[in-house]
């Protein structure tokens, strides 16, 4: 079952039969005063006696934010008087991301947030939007340009309907990652905020890369493969035997050898638990196929963090190494 | 009224899941008189009857009705403090943005 808000947003949709760009204005103003004002507090904006009996609610937006913010606030505002639970006065400042603090307000206003998000953006339509594209990218920018919201708003819908296997990282003029994220299901981490990114190499299983314009700012989404070809190995070695030369040609002390083996198996345990598990209606080329891909794929995220992984995973044998793991893991399956 | 009917979900449990808005209450009442001696129409609106009577007397008490119910509060309490001293919701850094704002509001003779 949707949540409620979603629900309602998704009601009134269909009741007044909407579709974006909706006009939000006339919207909530059937069902509360709407004053745009130049406010003497910095907010969003307000709703003001919600559910009081005998008053009738009003909503002020603070006229000098962007007119696709005001627009984004306004539906939040409906939420606000729609969602029988709201009462009282809720301020606002809009704000995205959670930031956990206060939680009985943040449930406020994560549900005011998910009632606006489907109302101006409504589930079905985005995933349209989405269909239509390859380049996530250009998705955003199709969503923010016809349901006229801002590049933010259209970004963390987009990523959130986005099938697994979607990563993107903001950047700025100097390369720092400064907002990132990856839609529901993908593998790899996303990129840590705050930290230089060298967008060519971040991500060596990613099998697409676009590079977009993001407000002022860069915007790189990496996609991800959910399966990828196993690379046939002439290799006669078995896979331990493999891992324990590339450890020697490493030059790797016996103790860091031993932890990065505990490493491994532990990544691939956990990548072959999301991937391998369900095999119903699979062949086993493809689980297979599979659970190379999301080794890959976590493989490069904790190498990423641990310089002595990143000498194991990118020598030229490892693929040798997971390949056979992979086909030896599949074999005891059967 | 049909089994079918009485199966149907009623309108406080749709009220509650979002699936209908407030207004929309009075579409219930209609199809409820197509046969009112099927059930009581409390009953039929998925309603107890002190929750029926409230909201009678005063129908802007719909939303405290699904808010005791959601929070499994007795109606008398909500119904009380909600009268008494609605909530101001912020954050704890614009609490007394807030005020000022509803101060300024009400001496601007903008609020209704």
């Amino acid at each position: 079952m949707k949540r409620p808000e979603v629900n309602l947003a998704r009601r009134v949709i269909q009741k007044y039969q909407l579709a974006p760009p909706i006009d939000v204005h006339a919207l909530a103003s059937a069902y509360a005063t709407v004053q745009i004002l130049s406010l003497p507090v910095d907010l969003d904006g307000a709703s003001i006696n919600l559910k009081v009996p005998r008053r009738h609610p009003t909503i002020v937006l603070n006229h000098r934010r962007p007119p696709r913010r005001q627009r984004f606030t306004l539906a939040h505002e409906l939420g606000h008087v729609l969602i029988p639970w709201h009462i009282g006065t809720i301020a606002d400042d809009i704000d995205l991301a959670d930031d956990g603090q206060d939680r009985s307000y943040w449930n406020l206003e994560s549900e005011a947030n998910r009632f606006a998000a489907e109302l101006l953006m409504p589930d079905g339509w985005v995933k349209g939007q989405i269909s239509a594209r390859s380049n996530p990218g250009e998705m955003v920018e199709a969503v923010a340009e016809s349901a006229d919201v801002s590049s933010d708003a259209a970004l963390i819908r987009v990523n959130g309907l986005l099938s697994p296997g979607y990563i993107y990282a903001l950047i700025d003029s100097d390369g720092v990652v400064i907002s990132s994220g990856r839609s529901n299901g993908t593998l790899p981490n996303r990129p840590v905020w705050g930290r230089r990114l060298d967008e060519a190499t971040a991500f060596p299983s990613s099998d697409a890369l676009w590079r977009v314009r993001f407000r002022d700012v860069s915007c790189i989404w990496w996609h991800f493969p959910s399966a990828m070809n196993l690379r046939t190995s002439q290799d006669p070695r078995e896979w331990r035997q493999i891992m324990d030369d590339i450890f020697d040609v490493l030059d790797m002390d016996p103790s860091t050898a031993k932890k990065l083996e505990q490493t491994i198996s532990g990544v691939f345990g956990y990548a072959n638990s999301l991937a391998g598990k369900t095999t119903t209606g699979r062949t086993s080329t493809e689980v297979q196929e599979a659970v190379y891909a999301a080794s890959m794929q976590r493989f490069d995220s904790r190498a990423s963090e641990d310089p002595s992984l990143k000498a194991v995973v990118t020598h030229p044998d490892f693929s040798s190494y997971l390949t056979k793991r992979v086909l030896d893991l599949s074999k005891k399956k059967k | 009224m049909s089994n079918h009917n009485q199966e149907a979900p009623t309108f406080l449990n749709q009220y509650l899941n979002g699936e209908v808005l407030a207004e929309e209450i009075d579409d219930f009442i209609d199809v409820w008189h197509e046969d009112p001696h099927a059930q009581e129409i409390y009953e039929f609106l998925g309603m107890t009857e002190e929750e029926y009577s409230l909201w009678l007397r005063d129908p802007d008490m719909l939303p405290h009705i699904a808010r005791a119910r959601r929070e499994g509060l007795p109606l008398a309490v909500v119904v009380r403090t909600s009268l008494e001293s609605l909530p101001i919701a912020a954050r704890a850094a614009d609490a007394a943005k807030v005020r000022r704002l509803i101060k300024w509001l009400e001496s601007t003779g903008k609020l209704d």
